[in-house]
């Protein structure tokens, strides 16, 4: 274990936050095995106070993870290439924690999208005095159990493993990928080249279903910006890696999306990634409110979170497009030529 | 659900937390309606549970079975933020009182106004009028604490009127009164109730018990609430 004051920090509001989720998720087990809205008796008007308890529980759970997730990202990306040997951003920790460090940082991510859905049916849920969504809203947070709790495995192994590992190389993990390029090279250009039109073909979709949204924002489908953004987000973080971090570095073949966040390069990665995320929570807040779009009671409610969610997506879009393409297209005005080229 | 005005028990259970406590609950299987128009008096000993009743009627506790309807909708089975909002729609007298002691009398008044949107004249007009009426039209700016116990008790009441509630709960509420301030308070109840207000009233007030302004009695003992005559 690391001895470093976001380290504690981190597990202080991790392991709140799991403890409020446990109790919350207890309650939730109890409206989610037996949800008899139709009856009146006292083990059913037990279930609607413990559903009632579960919800005001969860949302401190929920700000408490959200809060770890940070912590430790900023850990990763700010902090702890001090206590590193030979690491100077976010990629030398990875390096030092292993395949735990990456695991960890996509469980935790699928886990707080999963605990957002369930904000955002809550949320909705609380517009209906009878709670017509609780039980589908129980069964949501208890569906994040798995995922939070491999998310607190791989950190705890990662963060274990962090100070017995021998000393790192950052520059050499980001060089080595560049100068590796021999049989797959031609494959790897390929790969490239197809997540940089996947990248801009998507943010495009999601430009013109975000428009549409936002006119019409009771008809229309959920799922097709979620399916998009499955297909946006990797293809995005690619394009970061290898094309629109050059323009932030100002130096050649240096693929490190981590550098991103350091102070030299005004923490530019956390808006980065920040918009990338706020576009994820959007697409899934437009999935869940569509979802309850057809409930006779939440019908309003949800149209204007739809139209809220299309309006966020949109904005992180551009914002997205502002800060990677755009300086890439003032430097190209500005000395006539691309940095990288995805051709 | 068919959508009957006014306020409905369904089988109303009630008791307090703990083992002890659930093998003697203060209410069990209560039915009661509560008619708009209509002044109910419930009577019973003390400890019978009519205070817990009037609290339940309130959405101030939560019954531990059945359910209370308000208009047809089951208010006692909402989440507080909503039977928050509901509770606007009703006037309550607590045995204790519940003053802000601190605030005027005109200032206790205008607290359960300030979320109806009122125009500022409007409200002062209506705390000048109930203060009128309930006798304490000079004491306007004077602090609760200062005012004697039938004085509070009054102002406990005006509170609960201002506004014109859909929903009158009054617990005790003639217990420090003269005669004619008495007769005063059971005739406000009706001129609310002529306006189509639930009107529910518990007491032991032999006054209460005696007049012929209850067009429902009822009496709680045992933890059941049974209908008796008019004397």
């Amino acid at each position: 274990m690391i001895w470093h004051p976001l380290t504690w920090a981190f597990w202080s509001a991790a392991f709140t936050g799991l403890l409020i989720y446990g109790l919350a998720a207890f309650r939730s087990a109890n409206v989610f095995l037996d949800w008899q809205p139709d009856r009146a008796d006292s083990r059913q008007l037990r279930r609607e106070r413990d559903a009632e308890i579960a919800a005001l529980l969860a949302r401190g759970a929920l700000a408490c993870l959200a809060a770890a997730a940070l912590l430790g990202l900023i850990g990763i990306a700010l902090a702890w290439h001090w206590v590193v040997p030979g690491a100077m951003c976010g990629t030398g920790v990875l390096q030092a924690m292993g395949s735990y460090g990456s695991r960890a940082l996509i469980f935790w991510g699928l886990a707080l999208v999963i605990l957002y859905a369930w904000w955002v049916l809550e949320r909705l849920n609380r517009f209906d005095p009878m709670g017509g969504l609780t039980w589908q809203a129980a069964r949501i947070w208890l569906t994040a159990a798995p995922f939070l709790l491999a998310a607190f495995i791989d950190s705890w192994q990662a963060l274990m493993r962090v100070e017995s590992t021998p000393p790192v190389s950052c520059c050499a993990a980001v060089y080595d990928q560049v100068l590796g390029e021999t049989s797959a090279a031609a494959v790897t250009r390929r790969l490239l080249a197809a997540s940089f039109w996947g990248h801009l073909a998507g943010s495009v979709s999601l430009l013109i279903l975000a428009v549409r949204r936002i006119q019409r924002p009771e008809r229309g489908s959920g799922i097709l910006p979620a399916a998009i953004m499955i297909l946006w987000v990797p293809a995005a973080s690619i394009c970061i890696k290898h094309f629109w971090s050059a323009y932030y570095y100002q130096v050649l073949s240096h693929p490190c999306p981590w550098c991103l966040f350091l102070s030299d390069y005004y923490g530019v990665g956390f808006l980065i990634f920040g918009c990338m995320a706020a576009a994820v929570l959007s697409s899934v807040s437009l999935w869940t409110a569509n979802h309850i779009r057809r409930h006779p009671l939440l019908s309003k409610p949800a149209v204007k979170r739809i139209h809220q969610s299309a309006w966020q997506l949109l904005a992180a879009i551009i914002l997205f497009t502002i800060l990677t393409a755009g300086l890439a297209l003032v430097w190209r005005l500005r000395t006539g030529v691309w940095m990288t080229n995805p051709f | 659900m068919e959508l009957t005005p006014g306020l409905t028990c369904h089988r109303l259970d009630f008791h307090w937390p703990g083992d002890r406590s659930a093998k003697r609950p203060v209410l069990a299987s209560v039915d009661a309606r509560f008619a708009p128009g209509r002044l109910t008096l419930i009577t019973g000993e003390t400890g019978a549970g009519k205070s817990t009743l009037l609290h339940l009627l309130a959405g101030l506790l939560r019954p531990t079975g059945g359910e209370i309807r308000a208009d047809g909708r089951p208010v006692s089975r909402w989440p507080s933020s909503h039977r928050d909002l509901w509770r606007r729609n009703m006037g309550i007298v607590f045995q204790h009182l519940a003053l802000v002691p601190d605030l005027s009398a005109a200032e206790n008044l205008l607290l359960p106004l300030v979320p109806r949107k009122m125009a500022w004249s409007g409200m002062q007009e209506q705390i000048h009028e109930r203060l009128v009426d309930a006798d304490l039209a000079d004491l306007g700016q004077f602090p609760a604490r200062e005012l004697s116990g039938g004085q509070r008790q009054r102002l406990a009441m005006t509170r609960a009127l201002v506004g014109s509630p859909r929903f009158i709960l009054a617990d005790e509420p003639t217990a420090f009164q003269d005669d004619d301030h008495a007769r005063r308070m059971i005739a406000q109840l009706q001129t609310a109730a002529d306006e189509g207000a639930v009107i529910v009233v518990c007491s032991q007030d032999p006054r209460l018990k005696g007049s012929a302004a209850f067009h429902h009695r009822c009496h709680l003992a045992s933890g059941t609430l049974v209908r008796s005559n008019p004397p």
